[in-house]
């Protein structure tokens, strides 16, 4: 009975209160309850068998009623979790957010879908907390573009940027003269500083606020910040200590996905999160691999520990195959030369190294130009969120250089302006956007908020500027 | 956690039971026999120490679970209930907005950097500073240690100010100098700094649980660390450290962040830069190789990072790196004998 309250919100167990202390002392789990005979439980807690047995088929009828396949008995209420009532078109009905942008919504099928945990991630000023501002606020309109619902938003970083919210109401062009204007009233903050804080709240004030609102947008800004800093991963000294801490953050991580998650698909209501980027160590630079296991981790070994998030920056060999490795299995006989060879990095395709570059946003643009190791990110919090969630924006930005403004010292070019590209990484909804920038809208950020640039003339222009040379 | 933070929290309820209605904080016997809770665990809940619904809906449930007697299943239960009573945490972007609003900017003593800055360093937030030697990081410490004594209708703060220094670069000499400018005593300003030096990158952790102490006693309004990073740059070596030295790094941060959410102060950090050599041929694609150091970690931290380079002459240009509010752009400022200030118009003409 230890997770009754957990299976089982809503159960009433005020009818069963002189049996559960003793149920608990037993440590006999909701399973337990279903799973063995009554009489074995009753014996095991000492309790009389006809109290047992209406306590055990109570909470198999509240089961059966929660995931929608039982009436419930007093015929109130139908829909009070409707989670597999849904059918057909009920569920085809997911709504979504729009980004107050024609072409970033087309390139999002929409915007931010409803029922879902969605991701932005980026590197700092590329443009996350803008497109997160943004939603707030179209959040509040009706139909089409928004759910006409009040938002909220946790920060955990720093306080939510209310100037530039003002300044968004009042000059957003899709915000200005629309009939139903947005509000700040209807935007919901708080602060939380530390992870203590922050699963409190999401506990158990996010539920109440949700009902007493009717919020429908929900937005963690960011979810990395406080994990980041409050779980050490100690590199060569901790040895065994980081791995059990490593291994508790993702078992937290994993509670607060599936938290999220049941917010999102009970009150159908979309999920948000913000988060941080990592730089990415590719094999080739990792010359001084002195992790800790990288010296002297024989190959099979490495083999083994690949796939985990955790060995994903240690093991990572210096150099190239060596020559031990078997070619891998999907690289033809005849091997390409260095520079067709599209992702010659990893040896291992099946290895997470290999295998992120299609899930994190960064690094799967065969083209030659990206195979510059710079700039290429991973987003924060490993492998284990990343199951977590159901669609991952990635915002990436460039920078561009040119001539100095203003006349130096010496004569270098300086960085002029960055461009910023939205790509969908992946997306129960909507197409993801290819390989590298390709498929990616480019947007920039106006006063008056987020706008797609329009395209002219494809990528040759693009690539040009990129790699202009010095 | 300790029992003072529990106090804190405590002392929180009076101020919020302010915004719940007339009625004085509600007892915990409120939450007898709903959701099968029983006299006696309500019983134990008060022999714990918290005696109304408010306190334990502030309260973590970690700490409700160390009381005698109750199991994490009921801490749950408990909670949920309490925060079904108690409105709590979240205000609305209007009352937000209000409260932003009386949020002070300490100006930086140039009028272009301060238009730049929509009215000068925000408190409140986290600023970044970063530049190559010689681009004025510290000479922009040294004249904000003095702007945020001035008061508020001269664009300053009206609070001391806490100067933790990791290079060794902090002049005291300079302050006289800012100080006569702007008309104040140099003994009073000299005594509003609090200045504290960090030998090493725990000192320096440690210096800002300190800070919080001294912050509690008397208003401060800003806080400076010059720089954020050198320590760390000297204490962890190697990629075998990093990761260590990003957490260690990150934590330095959110207690920052943390302060100046709760004291209103402003912070800032200021932060070297190193050229990028590795990456031999990625060198090309990179005409500009500096870049701040400390990583993603620092960048996702500071609210607004502000990038210097030089100029001609004593002209320095600042360019706003990141913002959530303000637009990148740049604008030029001098450095002059009495701190910063407007580039001289004979340097500007020549552009």
């Amino acid at each position: 009975m230890t997770d009754l309250t957990a299976v089982l919100p809503g159960f009433p167990t005020h009818q069963y209160v002189r049996l559960i202390p003793s149920l608990e002392k037993q440590k006999i789990t909701t399973a337990d309850l279903l799973t063995l005979d009554y009489v074995e439980v009753a014996k095991r807690a000492h309790l009389p068998l006809l109290d047992v047995k209406r306590l055990c088929s109570a909470v198999l009828a509240a089961l059966q009623t929660d995931i929608g396949i039982h009436e419930p008995d007093d015929g109130k209420e139908n829909a009070v979790n409707p989670t597999l009532r849904k059918r057909g078109r009920e569920i085809l009905g997911c709504s979504t957010i729009s980004t107050l942008d024609d072409d970033l919504d087309r390139a999002l099928g929409g915007g931010v879908p409803t029922g879902y945990i969605t991701e932005i991630t980026g590197e700092s000023g590329a443009g996350k907390t803008q497109f997160l501002i943004t939603l707030l606020l179209a959040a509040q309109l009706p139909a089409p573009q928004g759910l006409s619902s009040p938002a909220l938003y946790i920060s955990t970083e720093s306080a939510l940027p209310i100037k530039r919210l003002t300044q968004l109401l009042q000059s957003h062009p899709a915000l200005v003269n629309h009939a139903c204007k947005p509000t700040l009233d209807r935007v919901h903050c708080i602060v939380v500083n530390d992870l203590e804080a922050q699963d409190h709240i999401l506990r158990f004030h996010l539920p109440v606020q949700i009902k007493k609102h009717g919020i429908r947008l929900i937005i963690l800004d960011s979810v990395a910040a406080n994990y980041r800093a409050e779980f050490e991963r100690r590199g060569v000294s901790g040895g065994q200590n980081s791995g059990a801490n490593m291994a508790q953050r993702s078992a937290e991580l994993v509670k607060l996905g599936q938290l999220l998650r049941d917010v999102a698909r009970e009150y159908n209501i979309a999920v948000v999160v913000a988060n941080q980027v990592a730089d990415r160590f590719t094999g080739h630079s990792s010359h001084g691999s002195d992790m800790s296991n990288g010296n002297s981790s024989p190959i099979i070994h490495r083999n083994a520990t690949q796939s985990s998030p955790l060995a994903r920056r240690g093991a990572q060999p210096a150099g190239y195959p060596s020559s031990s490795l078997a070619p891998p299995p999907n690289s033809s006989a005849v091997p390409l030369p260095a520079s067709q060879r599209p992702f010659s990095t990893t040896p291992d395709p099946l290895s997470l190294d290999h295998q992120q570059r299609w899930f994190t946003g960064w690094g799967d643009d065969p083209s030659p130009y990206s195979l510059i190791s710079k700039n290429m990110k991973t987003p924060s919090l490993g492998l284990v969120w990343t199951t977590q969630i159901a669609c991952r924006i990635t915002l990436i930005k460039r920078p561009i250089y040119g001539r100095a403004i203003v006349v130096e010292e010496e004569d270098v070019p300086s960085l002029r302006r960055w461009r910023r590209w939205m790509k969908v990484v992946f997306a129960p909804h909507a197409r993801e956007s290819g390989a590298g920038l390709r498929g990616a809208v480019e947007y920039e950020i106006k006063g008056e908020g987020l706008r797609a640039v329009k395209r002219q003339d494809g990528d040759e222009d693009e690539e040009n500027e990129e790699t202009l040379p010095v | 956690m300790t029992s003072e933070e529990v106090e804190a929290s405590q002392s929180g309820v009076e101020e919020g039971g302010g915004m719940g209605g007339p009625g004085a904080p509600t007892p915990l016997s409120a939450l007898e026999g709903v959701a099968g809770l029983t006299k006696r665990d309500i019983q134990l809940i008060v022999d714990g120490g918290y005696n109304t619904v408010e306190s334990v809906a502030y309260t973590p449930r970690r700490m409700l679970e160390q009381i005698k007697g109750i199991s994490e299943q009921k801490a749950t239960k408990i909670l949920t209930e309490a925060s079904k009573l108690v409105p709590m945490g979240f205000t609305t972007a209007t009352e937000m907005h209000q409260r932003r609003s009386e949020l002070i900017s300490i100006t930086t003593g140039s009028k272009q950097l301060d238009t730049l800055l929509a009215g000068g360093i925000e408190t409140g937030s986290v600023t970044e500073i970063f530049g190559e030697f010689r681009t004025g990081k510290s000479q922009i410490c040294h004249t904000l240690a003095v702007t945020c004594q001035l008061p508020f209708d001269m664009g300053g703060g009206e609070g001391k100010c806490l100067y933790i220094d990791t290079e060794g670069t902090f002049r005291p000499v300079r302050l006289l100098a800012v100080a006569n400018r702007y008309g104040l005593s140099g003994e009073e300003v000299l005594d509003n700094v609090a200045y504290a030096r960090a030998y090493n990158s725990d000192h320096q952790l440690q210096l800002l649980n300190q800070a919080a102490s001294m912050m509690c006693e008397t208003r401060f309004s800003l806080l400076i660390v010059d720089s954020a990073t050198s320590l760390y740059r000297t204490d962890f070596v190697g990629r075998g450290e990093l990761s260590s030295r990003q957490t260690h790094l990150a934590k330095f941060l959110r207690t920052l962040q943390r302060l100046a959410d709760e004291f209103g102060i402003a912070v800032v950090i200021t932060n070297q830069v190193v050229a990028q050599v590795d990456g031999g041929p990625s060198a090309m694609f990179n005409p500009d190789p500096k870049k701040p150091i400390g990583g993603n970690i620092i960048a996702h931290a500071s609210t607004t990072r502000l990038s210097l380079k030089k100029g001609r002459g004593e002209t320095r240009i600042c360019k706003i790196y990141d913002s959530p509010c303000l637009p990148e752009s740049d604008c030029l400022f001098a450095i002059n004998e009495d701190g910063i200030g407007d580039p001289s118009p004979k340097d500007l003409e020549k552009d």
